[in-house]
């Protein structure tokens, strides 16, 4: 008894002793923030790495307006101004729900696709007590192919296909973040020439900062199944520039298609053949509440 | 059961009278920071600011971290922290310093004066001298302090692109405010 009580004593003057003990006020002060809980932000620049999401979303009423272009393959050549001729588009619009909830939807020229995601911050890396040393992302996006078949008489369901990832990633410092992600696309019905409704990948990618506001991107995704003998795995690099409320994406990549699904599973061309589109995305984003 | 509730509460009040002789903390400060340009003026606000005084040798200190200051636009918050104050690499800014005047002060008396802090501020790992009026507002309860100065974003080594020139102003307007509480 006696024991317990010089010891609940001896905490509770440990307890103020602290601040009394530092003559310096502010060590003290620090100490006392030292190992507070701070979440890490800004693991990329955008919500997407290039083709692909990134584990970012936004903060919470945000909403941002994606205008991608793909313009054709450069091998194209000076007849076609290295493809600039012949440019895709995709229009997106996305909205932050909350600070780990996003969603958006968008219009892709190529194929006449519509899509819709939605993302779902599950673990936030994190600095201090308690501390996450990475950060996950589950996105879950489908797309519909609405470009006429003459030949098919094909249902709704018929032209969907999902995509399930889950992004993991980790800023490992300022200048450098990595990510990885395990990648599901599924697709309601196949062609005659097809192999799998079901195509797992693994995709990896990064950034380096070159400077406060211009980063260095790569991503790659592997497949492990094939839809067809003609697919490519996608590839792309990019730089990323961000100026107060945009950010411009530039890129060189093969994937054709601006939807996971798309890009993932469908890509034809082969980067080393100079088969390579030019391509941007500017993000502008609007604080709505 | 009721000992060991009676030792620490008699902890507590050694404690409490421990504080007295100590500094007095606030850990709940206020800083604010307003910077007025052509394009867009930009408020940040942070309300886990610590602050000590220490009464029987006049000095002050100020510790925040910066990832507390929290703005109208998220975007703003994350080009703050991740551009320009670098919060990862310099994750607080604080202050320490003496009132100057010190001997000529009572703090005993409720009432309002003005004090003079001289002290080191530290923003992006870079220190500066700072001189800054504080207005104390003594009572029996507690002890408020009041300051406000401005402070040119360039001291700091933190750097103003040209695009963004028109948004961000050269100097800030800085306010911050304490309620010390007085150990009972």
């Amino acid at each position: 008894m006696m024991v317990k009580q010089i010891t609940s004593t001896l905490i509770s003057l440990a307890l103020a002793l602290p601040l009394l003990a530092q003559d310096d006020l502010l060590a003290g002060l620090e100490a006392e923030q030292a190992d507070q809980k701070t979440l890490v932000d800004a693991t990329f620049k955008g919500t997407r790495l290039i083709n692909g999401h990134s584990i970012e979303t936004r903060k919470q009423g945000v909403m941002d307006f994606i205008i991608a272009h793909r313009f054709g393959t450069i091998d194209g050549g000076a007849y076609e101004l290295f493809g600039l001729d012949n440019a895709l588009v995709r229009i997106g619009l996305e909205y932050a729900l909350n600070d780990r909830l996003y969603a958006g939807a968008g219009r892709s020229s190529f194929e006449k696709t519509y899509d819709g995601f939605v993302k779902y911050r599950l673990l936030r890396q994190s600095t201090g007590k308690g501390s996450v040393p990475l950060s996950a992302t589950w996105l879950s996006s489908m797309a519909l192919k609405t470009l006429k078949d003459p030949t098919y008489d094909l249902q709704f369901t018929d032209k969907l296909a999902f995509t399930h990832q889950l992004l993991l990633a980790r800023k490992f410092n300022n200048g450098l973040s990595l990510q990885l992600m395990p990648t599901w696309v599924h697709r309601n019905l196949i062609g005659e020439t097809d192999l799998n409704n079901d195509i797992l990948a693994l995709g990896m990618g990064g950034r380096i900062k070159l400077s406060q506001r211009v980063a260095l991107c790569a991503e790659y995704y592997y497949q492990f199944q094939h839809l067809n003998e003609n697919t490519q795995n996608a590839l792309a690099i990019g730089v990323d520039i961000e100026t107060g409320g945009h950010v411009f994406q530039l890129q060189f990549t093969n994937a054709t298609s601006m939807v996971p699904k798309g890009f993932v599973s469908e890509t034809t061309n082969d980067f080393f053949k100079g088969e390579i589109h030019f391509g941007f995305n500017v993000s502008r984003t609007f604080q709505l509440n | 059961m009721k000992r060991e509730i009676l030792t620490i509460i008699l902890g507590l009040i050694t404690a409490g009278l421990a504080m007295a002789q100590g500094p007095m903390v606030d850990r709940s400060g206020t800083a604010t920071f307003f910077s007025e340009a052509p394009l867009e003026n930009i408020e940040a606000t942070n309300k886990e600011v610590l602050g000590a005084i220490d009464l029987e040798k006049g000095t002050l200190a100020v510790s925040m971290l910066m990832k507390g200051f929290h703005f109208d636009k998220s975007l703003m918050e994350e080009h703050f922290n991740e551009n320009y104050v670098e919060s990862d690499k310099f994750p607080r800014a604080t202050f320490k310093g003496v009132i100057s005047n010190f001997a000529a002060l009572d703090f005993s008396k409720s009432g309002s004066f003005e004090a003079e802090a001289d002290g080191e501020i530290e923003i992006h790992g870079v220190k500066k001298p700072l001189k800054t009026a504080v207005k104390f507002d003594v009572s029996a309860k507690d002890l408020k302090a009041t300051t406000s100065f401005n402070l040119a974003v360039a001291d700091f080594d933190i750097e103003i692109p040209t695009i963004v020139f028109k948004n961000i102003a050269e100097v800030v307007e800085v306010k911050a405010f304490f309620n010390f509480s007085r150990p009972k």
